[in-house]
């Protein structure tokens, strides 16, 4: 019996997980470039203003740098966020209407 | 290089970059040029002499006209044509020396002269006002320069504790300016004079908005009253995330400490000290003021549907309950904060009750039966300010002004080429705050006389001489308020009789609300003018506080308790904008 209903999940959970896998993968993908967007902007913000001179003088963060890094990445979510609110609610607008109006 | 030139000419003409074209000897037999050669001759006549011994006269007649820069000639027919030619001046000195170098006659006989009456006024404001705009500009750069020069070293320090470090934090308080409808004016302010030098010494910044009038009295009051009462445990602490870089309540408060509050103006001064007052003086019973306004707002009766009543003379005790309640806040802000509680408790005891409530230590014994059972009792010497009063972060009294209306252009205009001084008092500010010059708050002359000079009065009134310029329009608020207030009770009434006969079935749907497929709600007609009456409440209690008239809060138990950063004097100096 066990076997039986053990297979049985087996067999469903095989036949479930593409789709969410694929799903998940997704989610992963995108919280990936959301980070490496986010390393790279502030990394040249607070990092490397200037690449050409700029040397990591010491091995550790710096004061300024860490004020900079922690503003920077809290605008960069409040943007996101506020640019996908805009986004989803352009989309919805336009499944409503049917196009991207202008 | 035009001195070669000259035994070349009458030879090789084409050698001469005007000669080409040869437009000139065409001409030179014309009559109306026969004045003109006259005048060229003149003025060549040495050089012709000197350089055309080999030329044969009749060429040495025709030939220097070609020199004698043919696009000149017009301008000379010109004249000839409509006065007298001018006499060629005599070349005295080292000019008739220097004749013979080639240089143009023009330039040897050039003598300046001032230009006219209208140019000259013309250039004088044209250059002083851009000089002294340049000179404004580049001393705020330098200023700016300079302090970002002393402080950057601290921005290059190591953060110990590595990315979980955490650097110094300040709050930045900027309180509306009364009569300007903009709210971010101090704010702007302050990022625009103080935060550069913040950002260089890597001390971060938190600037929380204030939408209204009295939003910092209470911000800073609803804040201090839940710390009171967590300290007392009639409130549970919030709750705790265990991830690293996550402050215990102890090392939060510290570093609040450490970290100092800006006041931008004397607007943000009274509302801090008000709200300050509040929340460590008054009473610890649960207070949120969006709570206290519903419950001002829900026994005052526009909603009470007893007595049914046609619109006409509904309207008539809904403003007088409208001035009523505007009676009430008005008072309300008067008394004392303890005071203006407890009309509070109904409905914030419904609050109260939804959330799981630690029971005080000592609810029960000395628990006096009182109407309001639903609320814990909280023991009388629980509303007693805690003594010592638990330290404050240190104030920064940053001066600001701002110039708004027509009349007040004189002002703008200067200040607009008085950028320095401000420049200047910003960075005074940031360096004092950045090097933690601290002094305690001095309320009084009288108290603190003794280690300041003369020009400074005491804390207490900081900026004052700047409320002259609260324009017309604030002070007129109560009164705008009280209209506009009249006004939409008016429109108000008929709404709800709609409404309410709607929802009591006695009225189908009018056109227009089946075209919309909407109808107005009791509930939303609630919620409407909950938020108007929350605008027009706590703008009234702002004003109440940061008008003229009144006075900065303050007790004498505070003496010593405060304390302020330390601005260097040399700064009133500039104090004329």
């Amino acid at each position: 019996m066990s076997f039986l209903f053990g297979g049985g999940n087996r067999s469903v959970e095989g036949s479930v997980d593409p789709a969410k896998i694929e799903m998940a993968v997704a989610e992963l993908d995108m919280i990936t470039d959301v980070f490496n967007r986010l390393v790279n902007s502030c990394h040249t913000k607070c990092i490397s203003q200037n690449p050409n001179n700029h040397r990591y003088v010491e091995g550790d963060l710096l004061k300024g740098e860490s004020v900079c890094i922690d503003r920077c990445t809290a605008k960069f979510f409040e943007v996101n966020k506020k640019v996908g609110e805009r986004m989803s609610a352009m989309g919805s607008a336009a499944q409503a209407t049917g196009s991207f109006g202008r | 290089m035009s001195a070669p030139e000259h035994p070349h000419p009458p030879p090789a003409q084409p050698t001469n970059p005007s000669s080409p074209p040869h437009p000139a000897p065409s001409n030179t037999p014309s009559p109306t040029s026969s004045s003109p050669p006259n005048v060229k001759l003149d003025a060549n006549a040495s050089s012709g002499s000197a350089s055309g011994s080999t030329i044969p006269s009749l060429g040495s007649i025709t030939q220097p006209q070609p020199q004698s820069q043919p696009q000149a000639q017009p301008l000379v027919n010109g004249n000839a044509a409509s006065k007298t030619k001018p006499k060629p001046v005599e070349l005295t000195g080292f000019r008739s020396a220097l004749s013979h170098t080639g240089i143009p006659h023009s330039v040897l006989t050039y003598k300046p002269k001032l230009p006219g009456r209208n140019w000259l006024i013309f250039w004088t404001l044209t250059a002083s006002l851009s000089a002294t705009y340049w000179y404004d500009r580049r001393e705020c750069a330098r200023i700016k320069q300079e302090t970002i020069q002393q402080v950057q070293d601290k921005g290059k320090e190591v953060l110990e504790g590595g990315s979980l470090g955490l650097n110094r934090r300040i709050t930045v308080y900027g309180a509306k300016w009364p009569g300007d409808e903009d709210t971010d004016r101090a704010l702007r302010y302050f990022r625009k004079y103080v935060k550069p030098y913040l950002v260089a010494a890597a001390i971060d910044y938190d600037l929380p908005t204030s939408p209204l009038q009295g939003s910092i009295t209470r911000q800073i009051h609803a804040k201090i009253l839940s710390q009171r009462r967590q300290a007392l445990g009639l409130e549970q602490p919030e709750p705790q995330l265990s991830l690293p870089g996550v402050l215990s309540p102890e090392e939060y408060k510290k570093r609040e400490l450490e970290g100092g509050v800006v006041l931008v103006g004397r607007a943000s001064l009274k509302e801090y000290m008000e709200g300050l007052r509040r929340g460590w003086m008054g009473r610890v019973d649960p207070w949120k003021w969006e709570d206290e306004i519903e419950g001002k707002l829900s026994k005052d009766g526009v909603f009470d549907f007893d007595e049914p009543k046609s619109p006409e003379s509904e309207s008539e005790p809904e403003s007088a309950s409208a001035s009523e309640v505007d009676q009430a806040s008005l008072d309300q802000s008067r008394l004392p904060p303890a005071a203006s509680i407890p009309p509070v408790k109904p409905t914030t005891g419904l609050g109260f009750l939804s959330r799981p409530q630690p029971q005080p230590q000592f609810p029960q014994q000395t628990a006096t039966a009182t109407a309001t059972t639903t609320t814990p009792q909280i023991p009388e010497r629980y509303h007693q300010p805690p003594f010592p009063l638990p330290a404050q972060p240190p104030i920064l009294l940053l001066p600001f002004v701002n110039h708004i209306g027509f009349t007040q252009i004189p002002q703008m205009i200067l200040s607009f080429f008085t950028e320095r001084y401000r420049v200047k008092e910003g960075s005074d500010a940031a360096l004092a705050l950045i090097n933690n010059h601290i002094r305690p708050f001095t309320p009084s002359l009288s108290s603190g006389s003794s280690e300041s000079g003369s020009d400074k009065a005491g804390d207490l009134s900081f900026d004052q001489e700047k409320e002259k310029w609260y324009n017309k329009d604030s002070r007129e608020l109560p009164t705008r308020i009280e209209t506009a207030r009249k006004d939409y009770y008016e429109t108000l009434a008929p709404r709800i009789t709609a409404a309410r006969e709607y929802e009591m079935g006695q009225r189908e749907m009018t056109e227009e609300e089946q075209k919309s497929g909407k109808v107005t709600r009791l509930d939303e007609l609630k919620e409407e003018r909950k938020k108007k009456e929350l605008r027009w409440m706590g703008n009234l209690e702002g004003w109440d506080i940061v008008r003229p008239e009144s006075q900065v809060a303050w007790d004498e138990r505070w003496e010593g308790w405060l304390s302020v950063f330390e601005l260097p004097k040399s700064k009133d100096d500039s104090g004329n904008n």
